[in-house]
């Protein structure tokens, strides 16, 4: 990369750093360090909501996944803006009312010590382990585009965020979020733009190449509990994940727990509600742009530098003549796609498209021989959705502007990264070492062990990012793990809305939760993830009514 | 609601949503609710709209 393009790298991560240790001094007792006193604007905690949720693996996979599928993922999105209204109305003034630090302190309120206990040491445990995945998926892949060893790379992404929410806490990570917002809208919009002059074709001829390859397909309306991304599926699946994730996830009941008011908690959560859709396709439609991009330019046959430069050490004169097919391919490629822009009626345009799928296919069967070369020569996975968006930027993108995209994939990261540093930090405090272990002592003291508590997850998160690539099973393990309780802990919070649940009937349904969800994802594997929150936060409500109303019989209630 | 701090601090006040709001204050908080909700669903609508003119546009 271009040393300006660093420059504005650098500079921008010293600049958030230098920030979020001078707002350390409105973090000098626990409320300050942990809920930023309860005084932030709606606003300011709508983008750090926002920018939690959003990580490096969106601007980096999802931009991929639409340069590849298109932009039916956003479907995954449709049910958030109703279950930040459904939240609005429930948890917020729940939550806010009972003046907690965590999610989980009121389940104690409710239902007694086990179930709160059970519910932060899940968050802990699932929450520790993703942090490592949300530094280790960018640090993977600038290791691979940039040559440097992992380390560096997870130090780059994970020391700064880890530096201002140790100092600043809260009011830190939330100012910074705000900047790193901004800064990602900026940087996208900026692709965009740049993306739409450099074509050789008008933004409508373009959107009529990515239509041909079916890119442009929104809305799947099957209703099937096998495919991912349907209409319903984000629609009633995705509105109970947002439910879990937003409701009970104390990453994000954080950010709203510090704003001014309940008015101030709703109207941060309503800024995801009516931005989230067209910030996520906005998006997908750089990948699908990217996608089109490369009919007028030449891509690299394999997107991944490593695998490119491992495959061409070990079996160079094979990859040379496949990369001599590939531009063959890619010219025949490029003059169907213009035929498809330039056709001057609907026959002519059918017959193009037609002509531009057949050359499409013939250069992505060429790309399957190269990937499966690179297997063989690697033993690593030849998937590279994942380099697709950093080289593109790196070879593509004007000198500074690939700086700023590069410096707005750290942001993503960051944010997400000090969210979650900071309610881990809070949850091991006040739900575990102040409950359990230290009960009675100084504010100074729980704001000294919060900070340290910060420090231990950074390094925590780090060292799990430097082996997520050799654990692969087993954060896979671990992610699963986490969405068997996800469902489970949103219908425990569902349940503490009905007034005879009790504490037996909440740590029953749980469990009995849990047991539903593994067992579907063991006797029907082909389930989509997004239906095992219905079915985990179901049963929970369901059982936890049964033995509530049971109980209340057996006490002649 | 046990209204004791878990950690045996200072009590704290646990108020439910609803609690100390009088009849008049909670249907204004239902009428506000709907609104939004209105609100809400009217931009998903348009936007899902624009997106659904962008298929029926291009897609093949």
């Amino acid at each position: 990369m271009h040393p300006v393009s660093w420059v504005i790298v650098l500079g921008y991560l010293g600049y958030v750093v230098v920030d979020g240790i001078r707002r350390s001094k409105d973090a000098r007792n626990l409320d300050g360090y942990l809920l930023a006193n309860r005084a932030l604007p709606w606003w300011a905690v709508g983008l750090s909501v926002m920018a939690t949720q959003l990580s490096a693996v969106t601007l980096i996979g999802t931009t991929g996944q639409g340069a590849t599928d298109g932009l039916r993922f956003v479907q995954f999105y449709f049910g958030l803006p109703l279950a930040m209204v459904i939240l609005g109305v429930t948890l917020v003034p729940l939550l806010r009312g009972a003046g907690v630090y965590t999610a989980y302190e009121y389940l104690e309120r409710r239902f007694g010590a086990p179930v709160r206990t059970l519910a932060a040491c899940l968050f802990l445990l699932g929450r520790g382990m993703s942090c490592g995945v949300v530094i280790s998926a960018p640090a993977v892949v600038f290791a691979a585009v940039f040559g440097w060893p992992l380390a560096w790379c997870v130090a780059l992404i994970g020391a700064p965020a880890v530096l201002y929410t140790v100092v600043g806490g809260v009011q830190a990570v939330t100012w910074a979020d705000v900047k790193q917002m901004v800064l990602i809208v900026l940087a996208v919009a900026a692709v965009v733009v740049v993306l739409l002059v450099q074509m050789p074709v008008s933004p409508g001829e373009a959107l009529r190449i990515a239509g041909a390859t079916g890119r442009l397909q929104v809305f799947d309306f099957s209703f099937t509990a096998t495919e991912t991304y349907t209409f319903w599926s984000g629609l009633i699946g995705g509105a109970f994940l947002a439910l879990s994730y937003f409701g009970t996830d104390q990453s994000q009941v954080q950010r709203y727990l510090a704003a001014k008011s309940v008015n101030a908690a709703r109207k941060s959560l309503l800024v995801s509600a009516y931005w989230k859709v067209p910030l996520q396709a906005m998006v997908l439609l750089v990948g699908v742009l990217v996608f089109v991009y490369y009919q007028f330019r030449e891509p690299p046959l394999l997107f991944n530098p490593a695998h490119q430069a491992a495959v061409q050490a070990e079996r160079g004169d094979e990859y040379e003549a496949l990369q001599q097919r590939f531009g063959d391919a890619l010219v025949l490629r490029e003059e169907a796609a213009l035929r498809t822009a330039d056709a001057p009626d609907q026959a002519q345009a059918q017959a193009a498209m037609e002509a531009f799928l057949a050359r499409e296919a013939s250069v992505q069967e060429v790309r399957a021989e190269a990937m499966a070369m690179a297997e063989e020569v690697t033993g690593e996975s030849p998937e590279d959705v994942n380099y697709i968006i950093p080289r593109f930027v790196l070879n593509e993108l004007p000198v500074g502007l690939a700086g700023l995209f590069v410096a707005a994939v750290i942001a993503a990261a960051m944010s997400s990264i000090s969210s979650e540093l900071n309610s881990l930090s809070t949850a091991s405090v006040v739900d575990v070492y102040r409950r359990w272990v230290r009960p009675r002592d100084t504010d100074a003291h729980y704001l000294m062990v919060s900070r340290a508590a910060t420090l231990f997850w950074g390094l925590f998160a780090s060292f799990v990012a430097l082996y997520a690539v050799s654990l692969g099973s087993l954060i896979e393990v671990v992610n699963k793990f986490g969405s068997y309780f996800y469902g489970p802990i949103l219908g425990v919070f569902l349940l503490a809305l009905i007034p005879w649940a009790g504490g037996g009937g909440a740590l029953l349904g749980m469990v009995a939760g849990a047991a539903a969800v593994w067992t579907t994802a063991w006797l029907a594997p082909e389930v989509s993830f997004l239906w095992y929150n219905v079915i985990g936060s179901g049963t929970v409500v369901l059982v936890g009514m049964v033995v509530g109303r049971a109980g209340l019989r057996g006490r002649g209630g | 609601m046990n209204s004791r701090s878990p950690e045996g601090g200072p009590r704290r006040p646990v108020e439910h949503a609803r609690s100390g709001l009088d009849a008049k204050a909670a249907t204004e908080e239902g009428a506000s609710a709907r609104r939004t909700l209105i609100r809400v669903i009217v931009v998903q609508v348009v936007a899902l709209g624009l997106l659904w003119l962008l298929q029926a546009r291009y897609h093949i």
